[in-house]
């Protein structure tokens, strides 16, 4: 972000990528037009939908902060994103899905922490909030809130840890505002992935900055929970091709590690992912203990209501069972949890012996995208443009 | 140690003598003799060997060295041992007990060393200052000596006590006594009161026949059996004994040692004390008693801790939010002035209702509740419109949430209404958006310049502080707020943002549980009653004629019962304040700091007598945000044929489930309930 005092305060372009769901764009459009920071610039993006309807909404917002780009057929989230930046020169950008949705000081708060962060952690390329996860109903042309929940605020506020956010995203877009040139810099989102190309992109963010999660719910992470027509392909995500994407980035970080390309990203993925599922399990473990418990307990107080008051002997029957019970399941689970420690034990040891090399194999990425840059600037041409970016 | 003004000593107060049996025993006699402390004049500490504790803490605003920090922590202890080293010397050698302040102190420097010289003799006045400052005159027996010197009667005072006699005169003009003849004293004249051998020689002095004095104390011993043996006339006049004054007895042993908890509850005691023989007019009023009794010494606590806080904390500025912290503010200002503590301060008006819902600049789902929450079972259509909500425009969602109407009541916690807001979320930060307008600039401009805010307020679970931060804007990641709270339960999680504190005194996010207990038992309401400021609610801002944003202040007359009370009960706050402002004047505050000054109102919370229970119980208590017109009982008392049932309903809708049981108490045992 420039700090130059002219830049402030700092305009914010942001990208919505929309295809034929006018009822969801048109809340995404009031969500950002509600914004009590009014220096922003929207790039709507129109993936391959009908453009009459796109054109008609936007006309009727009549704000001139407002620009539509359309695609002619579907490009996927990651050719849309980077389409809509590309139409951008602001500083800061955020990406707002059409059928998400702001609180009116998102904005405002990310410019100022942001600008806060620039002064005392410069490491801050991006800032995120907590957010709601919002279940939508859509029938028609109306769009009601079923439910919302707390989407991400178990996550601690501060740094993003860039070991949790691997194990899983809790950034979703929604939150998240970040610098326009650290994303250049990054080659913007992976355009070859049909889900997922947000994670990697943060994957990728954090492999050289850091983000800092606000803790304030001002975002809304939208799903559906029913939907018809050309909302289907929108709905909540498909577990199926959401795996089968998470497996092709692993398998693609560890082959490039293996190749001694990488940067240690594949290798760590591996190591962690049995630490992982034992952790699981033995979470699984645990809760079926103290389910088996509860179970107990209520049945204790059942019988308990049914007895006598002075005929203590069958409570204290049950609370021998329970304490035997107790005896045999707690060795088990202490045993899976010693394991659990052992192996984490190793894998602290891995991560540390690895994160020289990672740290190596970054400074040479850093040292060949810089080598790159200047080649581009020196053999400016669109033919030799076109070949860099293949 | 700073000086008192005889003028300001409510202890000057007398109370009519005429028909008692002292001013008619008095008639046939010339002189009047009075026996000192514990009758002439008391002490506002518990028990006598107090004023010691009490000397080491006036020592502590000095600078000191470590090992005389040490011995001013043993000073209570070998005080009260070199004093009996010195009596059993002075009988050993003189075959009388009788010693003087210079003999005990004579020992004290035997045993600590000729260095700690110069350390004792600041003990020697620092003790002898303490005495001036925590003595006060029995109305009593001050009125009798005025009626006996307007009867042109001789008045004199007769002590067995190590003190000279000047200093005891000093203390009995201090206190109001004048124009007295003489002050004998058993540590000058070596003879005494107890072995009877004191009265004698001041009847010779006196040149009066034995029959025409009148002795007057507080010994049955030495006041009585002694004066009478020499022939004169005695009468007892017992003082209140420890227990009386729910002073716990010193164990013979137990140790003496300056510690906060010992020098506090030396206090509480004392001052309780001369509020039952000082005030006893005043105290009269049950509300006024109260708040001397119980809530005197808890603000006084909270006080002292807010001053060392905030000394420590160093903030720019001090708000003092809402209702509850408008009494906090006046009694933190004498102290703040006695600390040399310069900070600016400022009264906010603000309340749930006026702050609440402005401050959803975010969309917590856990801080929702708290919009409609309540136990007095409001209907649908008045909440949603407290929230700035039109009910005719959302009937669709009304009907989605579980409503057939807007008239429906809503249930205490009621998920519908918590589906109904989820499902407006974006309504509802559209009315806070708006609303906020005003109360963000309201709070902007009480913040001016300040970036480091200190936020006072009394618990419970840090929703005012946040919010007050995020109404402070979207850029209030430039302040840092310390909030500092009564109480704060564990709750207060949700509320905490990174770099910002929030302190309190009694528990801190639920711990200890006991005390958690009490407070949401029935503390709460209890003390959100004694602290309500004199004015109505705050229910928003506007905008006056010059511009300023200003706050609109309810206008409740359901209120005014519940304002009456308490503004009765500040009275006793007030009272006892200013008494502890008397004689604490040069103790280090320091040493005062800790939580026993809260001891009597967890008594009243847990323990409360069938008074307490009935005149607290019987006030009305505001339920839920925004709304003070919904006023529900603080404990219910419930008919004699109410039904076990109802009898448990009534324990869930209570605020003060202690104050319930007390209230209903015969109910409770003819069901057989256990409410814990």
């Amino acid at each position: 972000m420039s700090t130059s005092p002219s830049a402030w305060p700092p305009v914010v372009g942001i990208v919505t990528r929309t295809q034929d769901r006018s009822p969801l764009l048109r809340r995404a459009l009031r969500s950002v037009r509600a914004q009590s920071h009014p220096h922003w610039k929207l790039v709507v993006v129109n993936d391959g939908g009908d453009p009459a309807a796109v054109d008609a909404l936007i006309a009727e917002q009549a704000d001139p902060r407002i620009q539509v780009v359309h695609h002619p057929r579907a490009l996927g989230m990651g050719a849309t994103v980077n389409a809509g930046l590309r139409q951008l020169d602001s500083d800061l950008v955020a990406i707002h899905d059409d059928a998400d949705s702001w609180a009116p000081e998102f904005l405002a708060v990310c410019v100022a922490e942001l600008s806060r962060l620039e002064r005392t952690l410069p490491s801050v390329h991006g800032v995120a909030t907590y957010c709601n996860r919002v279940l939508d109903r859509v029938s028609g042309q109306f769009v009601e809130v079923d439910q919302i929940e707390p989407f991400n605020l178990w996550a601690p506020p501060g740094l993003v840890s860039f070991h949790q956010l691997f194990q899983e995203n809790f950034v979703p877009p929604i939150s998240f505002v970040f610098r326009r040139d650290s994303a250049e810099a990054l080659g913007g989102f992976r355009e070859n992935l049909p889900d997922l190309a947000d994670w990697d992109f943060l994957v990728r963010f954090l492999q050289r900055h850091d983000v800092y999660l606000i803790p304030e719910v001002l975002a809304f992470y939208h799903h559906r929970m029913s939907v018809t027509g050309t909302m289907e392909g929108a709905a909540i995500e498909d577990s199926h091709q959401h795996q089968l994407c998470r497996t092709v980035l692993l398998n693609e970080w560890l082959r490039r590690d293996l190749a001694g390309e990488g940067g240690g990203l594949g290798i760590y993925a591996s190591l962690r992912s049995p630490l992982d599922l034992l952790s699981q399990r033995a979470a699984a473990v645990e809760k079926k203990l103290t389910e088996t418990n509860q179970r107990l307990e209520d049945v204790q107080k059942t019988l308990y209501g049914k007895l006598i008051p002075d005929s203590r002997e069958p409570v204290q029957r049950l609370q021998d069972i329970q304490a035997a019970l107790y005896e045999q399941l707690l060795p088990r689970l202490n045993q899976v949890l010693s394991q659990s420690d052992r192996l984490k034990d190793i894998q602290t040891q891995l991560y540390e012996q690895i994160t020289p090399a990672l740290n190596r194999t970054l400074s040479q990425v850093e040292r060949l995208v810089g080598l790159v840059q200047r080649v581009r600037d020196r053999f400016s041409s669109p033919l030799i443009n076109r070949i860099l970016r293949r | 140690m700073r000086k008192l003004d005889p003028a300001s000593r409510a202890a000057q107060v007398t109370v009519p003598v005429h028909g008692s049996p002292e001013l008619a025993a008095l008639e046939a006699c010339e002189v009047l003799s009075l026996d000192v402390f514990d009758t002439a004049i008391h002490r506002c500490v518990d028990r006598p060997t107090s004023v010691f504790g009490l000397a080491a803490a006036a020592l502590l605003n000095e600078r000191l060295t470590e090992r005389e920090i040490h011995h001013l922590g043993k000073f209570p202890e070998q005080r009260v041992a070199a004093e009996a080293t010195a009596r059993d010397r002075k009988q050993a050698s003189a075959g009388t007990r009788e010693v003087h302040l210079d003999e005990i102190y004579a020992v004290l420097e035997e045993q600590l060393g000729a260095e700690h010289a110069p350390l004792l003799e600041r003990l020697r006045l620092a003790e002898l200052e303490v005495e001036e400052h925590v003595t006060y005159a029995d109305p009593f027996v001050l009125g009798l000596a005025r009626e006996a010197q307007a009867r042109r009667k001789r008045v004199v005072f007769c002590s067995d006590m190590y003190l000279g006699a000047e200093t005891i005169s000093a203390l009995l003009q201090a206190a109001g006594y004048s124009g007295f003849q003489h002050v004998f004293v058993s540590s000058e004249l070596g003879v005494s009161k107890h072995q009877g051998t004191m009265f004698p020689m001041v009847r010779e002095k006196l040149q009066v026949p034995a029959e025409k004095i009148l002795h007057i104390g507080d010994s049955a011993q030495a006041d009585v059996e002694g004066a009478q043996l020499a022939g004169w006339n005695a009468i007892h006049r017992p003082y209140l004994q420890p227990a009386e004054t729910g002073a716990p007895p010193l164990l013979p042993g137990a140790s003496q040692r300056a510690n906060p908890d010992r020098v506090v509850r030396a206090l509480v005691g004392g001052l309780q004390r001369r509020g039952e023989l000082v005030l006893g007019e005043a105290l009269q009023d049950p509300w006024v008693h109260l708040g001397y009794r119980v809530f005197g010494p808890l603000l006084t606590g909270h006080a002292l801790w807010l001053a060392h806080s905030l000394q420590a904390l160093r903030p720019e500025k001090a708000l003092f939010l809402a209702r509850d912290a408008f009494l906090m503010l006046e009694l933190y200002k004498p102290l703040a002035d006695r600390l040399g503590l310069s900070l600016p301060c400022e009264y906010v008006f603000a309340s749930r209702g006026s702050l609440l819902l402005d401050s959803f600049t975010d969309f917590q789902l856990d801080r929702l509740w708290s919009l409609f929450a309540g136990r007095a079972g409001r209907s649908l259509g008045t909440t949603m419109r407290n929230l700035g909500l039109l009910p005719e425009r959302h009937r669709d969602a009304l009907q989605r949430a579980g409503f057939s109407s807007e008239e429906e009541p809503l249930e205490r916690n009621d998920p519908r209404m918590f589906r109904l807001l989820c499902s407006l979320h974006a309504s509802l930060l559209d009315v806070a958006k708006e609303r906020r307008a005003l109360s963000g600039e309201y709070l902007r401009g009480i913040a001016g310049q300040a970036r480091h805010l200190a936020v006072v307020d009394v618990g419970w679970m840090g929703n005012m502080q946040s919010s007050l931060l995020r109404l402070l804007g979207p850029d209030h990641n430039q302040f840092r707020l310390d909030g500092l709270y009564v109480g704060l339960s564990k709750e207060v999680k949700g509320n905490r943002y990174p770099g910002h504190g929030m302190h309190a005194w009694l528990w801190q996010d639920g711990l200890p549980e006991s005390r958690c207990a009490a407070f949401w038992g029935g503390g709460v309401a209890l003390l959100e009653f004694a602290l309500c400021a004199p004015h109505g609610s705050t229910l928003g801002y506007r905008r006056s004629s010059d511009g300023r944003v200003e706050p609109v202040l309810e206008r409740n007359e359901r209120e005014s019962d519940y304002l009456r009370s308490a503004d009765a009960l500040h009275k006793g706050v007030r009272l006892f304040f200013q008494s502890f402002l008397d004689i604490t004047g040069g103790v280090a505050t320091a040493a005062l700091l800790t939580d026993r000054w809260a001891d009597e109102f967890f008594r009243l919370v847990l323990a409360p007598t069938e008074q307490e229970a009935e005149i607290l119980g019987s006030l009305t208590h505001s339920d839920g945000v925004g709304d003070t017109r919904a006023r529900l009982p603080i404990v219910e008392k419930l008919p004699p044929d109410t039904e076990r049932a109802q009898v448990e309903q009534g324990l869930v809708r209570s605020f003060w489930r202690y104050g319930f049981r007390v209230r209903n108490a015969d109910l409770i045992a003819r069901h057989g309930l256990s409410l814990d």
